[in-house]
């Protein structure tokens, strides 16, 4: 029997230069509550430094959080890229500092970049500069990702920068992607005309990319699964058994 | 002024087989957005860009660019350079920054328009 799961799978926190420090496990969990969202993931720039504590709150809501993480490729695509558990994003955060360049953050011109616990206390900062391209190319990143059994996901593919399309001016034929992201500006004509351009069918998602709660708007893609966990949405991507995601206007 | 005479000029190195060499090169063009290139960017132009993914070579051929320079001693990456050999498209690398590139591209082209 499958049920329907509003979903926002691109989320920051505040170990994202560019957030707010109120984006904590707490106030995301909270909003993502007040608006029915059932499945959020969690994509900071380049790190998942946040993604356990955050994944530790969750458990007294009825709320799925998946553990993602926004890369940059070193043609200054953004790709969202999922992770079953805590334990293998850990291995996947380890990979990408090993192809970020060694040098810290400004906070002063890019912003802090805080490490929280479950509760939203400040326990660290995290010195790496994270608002920069890794070394490796977006088909690297997709074969090492899907090699690690994680889901990728260009993002916001209708912004004309820090996008596939806008940086690579096509999706390159033999990339492994499982879906696309529009992003919450995106209007369903810029959509559609989009996807016409688009030699193949993809599966379809809009997220907020809130840095801010006031941007964690309702995202009318819903998830159809039997339970929400993260096998079943790579299942809902390939349309296996009737489970599916669709945006829904 | 032909993509050979350039060639030597700038001291380009092919990094593919250089396809129709004597072709008279029309102009330059520089960024690093594709989409951008695609929309701006014409026929018989040489480009100058850092990319090299291989989506430059789909681009430079659906334009007919002259060929590619991609600048800055980036490396070409080999799958891009065997898709270019496959389609016919020129690419060459250069150590000189982009900036410097399209400066002597500019002076060398204009010159060559003074001759005729």
């Amino acid at each position: 029997m499958l049920k329907s799961f509003p979903a926002d799978l691109h989320i920051h926190t505040c170990l994202s230069p560019c957030a707010d420090e109120e984006m904590n496990p707490i106030n995301i969990l909270n909003m993502a509550k007040l608006l029915g969202t059932k499945i959020i993931g969690i994509c900071d720039h380049n790190t998942a430094g946040n993604i356990e504590a955050i994944k530790q709150a969750s458990e007294g809501y009825d709320i799925l959080v998946l553990c993602g993480m926004e890369v940059e490729s070193v043609e200054e695509v953004h790709m969202l890229c999922f992770f079953e558990n805590v334990e293998t994003i850990t291995k996947w955060q380890s990979f990408i500092y090993d192809h970020l360049p060694n040098r810290k953050n400004d906070a002063n011109i890019f912003g802090r970049q805080q490490l929280v616990d479950k509760d939203g206390n400040v326990i660290g900062e995290e010195e790496r500069l994270l608002l920069t391209s890794t070394n490796l190319s977006v088909n690297e990143i997709s074969e090492k990702a899907t090699e690690m059994g994680g889901l990728v996901i260009p993002a916001h593919i209708d912004r004309k920068s820090y996008s596939l399309l806008g940086q690579l001016g096509f999706i390159p034929e033999d990339l492994k992607v499982n879906a696309l992201e529009f992003s919450r500006n995106a209007s369903d004509f810029q959509r559609e005309s989009i996807l016409r351009l688009l030699n193949k069918e993809y599966a379809i998602i809009t997220s907020s990319d809130a840095h801010r709660l006031q941007e964690m708007v309702f995202q009318k893609t819903f998830f159809y699964l039997e339970t929400p966990s993260f096998t079943e949405v790579s299942m809902a991507f390939r349309c296996v058994g009737g489970r599916k995601v669709e945006i829904i206007d | 002024m032909t993509l050979s005479e350039i060639q030597s000029y700038l001291q380009l190195k092919a990094v593919t087989s250089v396809n129709n060499p004597d072709m008279k090169v029309e102009g330059g063009y520089a960024s690093d957005l594709l989409s951008w290139v695609m929309a701006h960017a014409k026929e018989n132009q040489l480009w100058i860009t850092i990319q090299s993914h291989q989506n430059i070579v789909a681009v430079a051929s659906l334009l007919g660019l002259a060929g590619i320079i991609v600048a800055e001693g980036v490396q070409v990456e080999d799958n891009t350079i065997k898709k270019a050999n496959e389609e016919g498209i020129n690419i060459f690398s250069c150590d000189k920054t982009v900036f410097e590139i399209c400066g002597k591209l500019y002076e060398l082209l204009a010159k060559g328009n003074e001759k005729c």
